[in-house]
């Protein structure tokens, strides 16, 4: 019987009926195709990856995972590079920006040598993309580049920041080593200038280009005695996650109340509260444009670059405990509430 | 007009059927708000128990986690969001277990009054809170004891003015289909069958629904045309506030009052029954047009308009009165005109106000339009066709207008009527229904509703006024008096409303505005018939000169009314608008009187 004939008799078949059968009969499909992705990760998998990879299980995408970790060793990218380059994948997912730049690079600059141009590239957990030359645009970032950011705005962060506390004075530390962490920071002056708000600048003295642990605690202090009266972690990678532990416990040994971009300070140590998007929501977010990607065909250049609309605060209520610093009535409502 | 066996019969059928229905509609709205206090408290305190659990909920939650409740942010903000979220919640407060208040807001009524239909104990509401170690405090929820009992106020005015308007609109209806039965009555006995506008004789009961429902097109929308100018007045930044609140309803007077004339020209050339659905269209265009418009000079614009198809529509409807009456039986045919002008007045703006808060202004005044097409159909409808045009012999008060004016304006008795009465009459009723009530009732926080109600009063105590005046005036041959009598009662009328802070302030005062305004209507009128015939001029020609001027009085009515509300309160606005009527009163008074004894005495004593 051929399809032909089918289709034939389908024709006698009511009009809905017949339509559905012939759809049936025309996505006849070929065997689910398996799909490469690259994934170049800074601090190993964590809820984030585990969102990106439930999100495509669930679309039905059967996907084949090369995971490369740098570890934060900025050393190893080259290798991972061009391990890409020998493999081509269908697309390369990579998280935060130091990963996300080296494997694209500025977009402006001509060069494509050491860079990954002609194969997509989906990044996620990179703060500011465009001010660190990631994209152009955010709407339309062109090129073989998509992605996701994964912290509020900042202006949403200063919201956050006062909802909780009436502050004239608020205190940041960050490593001038982290182009998102700079890029962050230049952003927050602008946003306090704006607000009458006092910002101290406190970034991590460095030596051969790296900054060192050991000065964490004596930064901190200087954050309390300039009369800091909160403490703002950016998207800072050596203070949020590398040394996050002992970035906490200073901070509450200072009894100074810390406010963070990103949860996970809040969640495993003892900063006091976070505005920030669920890891897990991001990388659901990440995955719907992997699908746009592998199966709708779309170039990445066309996909926007977005964040998820929706921000939620995280409070450490053991830290509030502990500085007595409670949160007001109307954020608690809001809040997910840690560390009872 | 009644011996007839069949109209006798009719009327009493129309009389029964209304009695029928004010009596059942106020007897199921009786038992309907007997339940509703009954109803309404026990949902209401269900709906701040509701409040009090959200909070305890909020509260619990956050001693759940160990936050002291002494140390913890943001807790009487909660609480005031809450009270002012809720009218009808005066109180919130959160209180140790040895009554040591930790927060609060509102005021706790001190010792809660007895109730009509709450215990004391039933007004407030307590929770406990409780923390890790059970309970930490207690929170308090005061209810307002006087809360129900204006709600229920409220909608006790609201149904009877429904039930009002709906006797008034059965009335209409149910005039036209007896009038339209009796027709077919009588024609069943002669050889050609009865179709209403077939050639049977004009009936001047079948312009009444049209008039009526036309002028009702109009009147719902008195209650915030002032208001919603004022909202508008920011599109047009470069007219002073005050002008752009005032100009809209006086460019509306002016365009009527001067549309007049022009509505006889056009009536003699095209015919009554098309002038009039002319106008009609014009007037419901207008009503769409400003309904659709969110800038102030197209608003004013499309007023006018409305203005141009109301006063046409008005001036036309009332020569189809004149033509189809003569003297023993205008007076009858005038009434009934009349008659439809103040059911609409009643009717209009508590209808209009009603709409307007559950729906907006702009519903309304596209149910305006549809009023104004309605009353355009029903009027093809019902009155025939290929009537003549301009029937010879109608008296047609243009006519010989400048001569006649010149005659007028030399006799001191009529420009004393027309400036010390007529005039301040009309700045006062346009100033203060149409202009300073809804501002004034807005300010101090009424609905449209409640605005379209006093608005109400105003023609109810006309209606009832009016036929007492003119019967006594009548009776008595005291013109003067009652003219004067009515400005200085427009001035007492008016104290309630400077005066008196209560809720009930401006009804009294409206109330009282329309009965003093229904002393001085009919007196007025004689008086320049009076003068007419003295001067010979036609009376009809006087008549128009005196609704011309009065209306150019209208016109000026908002302005007088806003530019002293400029310079003081509303509150004193008003009383300045009746000082002013009652200070020409009297200038009246002495110049009438000085005018022409002898000749006074001939006309009081024919």
């Amino acid at each position: 019987m051929t399809v032909l004939s089918r289709r034939r008799w389908l024709q006698w078949g009511t009009a809905t009926g017949a339509s559905l059968l012939a759809a049936g009969v025309r996505a006849n499909p070929a065997p689910p195709r398996r799909f490469r992705i690259f994934m170049v990760l800074g601090r190993g998998e964590g809820t984030n990856e585990q969102g990106f990879k439930d999100y495509l299980a669930r679309r039905g995408l059967e996907i084949d995972y090369i995971v490369r970790d740098t570890g934060g060793d900025a050393s190893l990218l080259p290798g991972i590079i061009q391990e890409i380059k020998e493999l081509r994948p269908d697309l390369v997912y990579t998280w935060g920006t130091p990963q996300t730049r080296a494997v694209v690079g500025p977009w402006d600059d001509p060069e494509p040598g050491p860079y990954v141009r002609d194969l997509p590239v989906l990044f996620t957990y990179v703060a500011a993309p465009r001010d660190a030359k990631i994209v152009p645009n955010l709407e339309r970032p062109g090129g073989n580049v998509t992605g996701t950011i994964h912290i509020a705005p900042v202006a949403a962060q200063v919201n956050a920041i006062l909802a909780y506390r009436p502050i004239r004075r608020l205190a940041a530390v960050f490593n001038p080593a982290e182009r998102n962490s700079l890029l962050m920071i230049e952003e927050m002056r602008r946003e306090c200038a704006r607000r009458d708000l006092e910002l101290i600048e406190a970034p991590a003295p460095l030596t051969d280009g790296k900054p060192d642990p050991l000065d964490i605690p004596h930064l901190i202090a200087r954050c309390r005695e300039l009369g800091g009266e909160m403490l703002y972690l950016g998207p800072d990678t050596f203070f949020t996650t590398t040394h996050r532990h002992q970035v906490a416990a200073v901070a509450l040994a200072e009894r100074l109340p810390s406010f963070s971009a990103t949860e996970l300070i809040v969640r495993t140590d003892r900063a006091l509260f976070a505005l920030s998007s669920s890891p897990y929501g991001i990388g659901r977010l990440t995955g719907v444009k992997a699908v746009q990607i592998l199966l709708e065909g779309q170039s990445p250049g066309e996909i926007p670059v977005e964040t998820l609309r929706r921000f939620s605060v995280l409070i450490n209520m053991a830290t509030a405990k502990e500085l007595s610093c409670y949160p007001p009535l109307s954020l608690l409502n809001l809040a997910e509430v840690v560390g009872v | 007009m009644i011996r007839d066996p069949i109209r006798t019969l009719v009327f009493r059928l129309t009389a029964v059927t209304l009695a029928l229905l004010l009596i059942l509609s106020l007897l199921a709205s009786w038992l309907a708000l007997h339940q509703f206090e009954r109803v309404l408290f026990p949902e209401l305190r269900l709906k701040a128990q509701g409040v009090a659990e959200v909070l305890t909920r909020q509260i619990d939650r956050a001693l759940g986690y160990g936050v002291p409740l002494a140390e913890l942010p943001g807790l009487s903000a909660a609480l005031a969001t809450e009270v002012a979220a809720h009218p009808d919640i005066v109180y919130i407060g959160v209180e140790t277990p040895d009554h040591r208040i930790l927060a609060a807001q509102g005021q706790r009524p001190a010792m809660p009054r007895r109730s009509a239909v709450a215990a004391p104990d039933d007004l407030e509401i307590l929770a406990p809170l409780t923390g890790q170690h059970g309970l930490e405090a207690w929170l308090r929820l005061s209810l307002d004891p006087d809360w129900v009992a204006k709600a229920s106020t409220d909608l006790i005015l609201e149904v009877a003015s429904v039930i009002l308007i709906s006797v008034l609109v059965a009335f209409e209806v149910l005039l036209l289909v007896a009038h339209l039965s009796l027709g077919r009555v009588r024609a069943t006995g002669t050889p050609r069958a009865y179709r209403p506008g077939s050639g049977s004789p004009f009936n001047l009961v079948f312009l009444r629904l049209p008039v009526f429902l036309f002028c009702l097109s109009e009147e719902v929308t008195r209650p915030f045309i002032p208001t919603h100018a004022q909202a508008l007045a920011p599109t047009a930044p470069w007219l002073p506030h005050d002008l752009a609140v005032s100009l809209p309803i006086t460019l509306f007077m002016l365009i009527w009052a001067l549309s007049q004339p022009l509505g006889a020209r056009l009536s003699g050339r095209i015919g009554r029954r098309r002038a009039f659905i002319l106008a009609a269209l014009l007037s419901a265009l207008g009503l769409t047009l400003t309904a659709l418009t969110d800038h102030l000079l197209a608003f004013m614009a499309w007023r006018c308009l409305t203005a141009l198809g109301y006063g046409l529509a008005l001036i036309t409807a009332q020569g189809m009165v004149v033509d189809h009456t003569k003297g023993h039986n205008r007076a009858s045919g005038m009434a009934l005109f009349i008659g439809a002008l103040l059911a609409a007045g009643v009717c209009g703006p508590v209808a209009g106000g009603i709409i307007t808060d559950e729906a907006g202004a702009t519903t309304t005044l596209l149910v305006g339009a549809v009023l104004a097409l309605m009353a355009a159909a029903t009027l093809g409808l019902l009155l025939p066709k290929g009537e003549r045009h301009g029937p010879p012999g109608t008296p047609a008060w243009h006519r010989d207008l400048s001569p006649a004016i010149v005659k007028l304006a030399r006799n001191q008795r009529f420009t004393a009527l027309m400036a010390f009465s007529a005039i301040p009459a009309k700045v006062a009723a346009t100033g203060i229904l149409f202009c300073l009530i809804p501002l004034l009732l807005t300010e101090s926080g009424a609905d449209k509703a409640e605005i379209g109600r006093v608005q109400m009063l105003y023609f109810l105590f006309f209606i009832i006024a009016s036929p007492l005046a003119a019967n006594l005036s009548d009776r008595w041959q005291i013109r003067r008096g009652f003219i004067v009598g009515g400005g200085l009662a427009t001035l007492a009328a008016l104290i309630p409303l400077a005066l008196v802070d209560q809720a009930w302030g401006p009804y009294l005062a409206i109330a009282l505005f329309g009965a003093a305004q229904a002393l001085i209507s009919a007196p007025q009128l004689s008086l320049v018939t009076q003068i007419a015939t003295r001067v010979r001029v036609a009376e009809i020609t006087a008549i128009g000169w005196y609704r011309l001027l009065e209306r150019l009085g209208g016109a000026l009515g908002p302005l007088v009314v806003i530019g002293l509300a400029a310079s003081g309160s509303y509150h004193e606005a008003a009383l300045g608008i009746g000082l002013v009527c009652a200070g020409s009163a009297l200038l009246f008074w002495l110049l009438y009187r000085r005018a022409s004894p002898a000749l006074h005495a001939l006309e009081t004593h024919p």
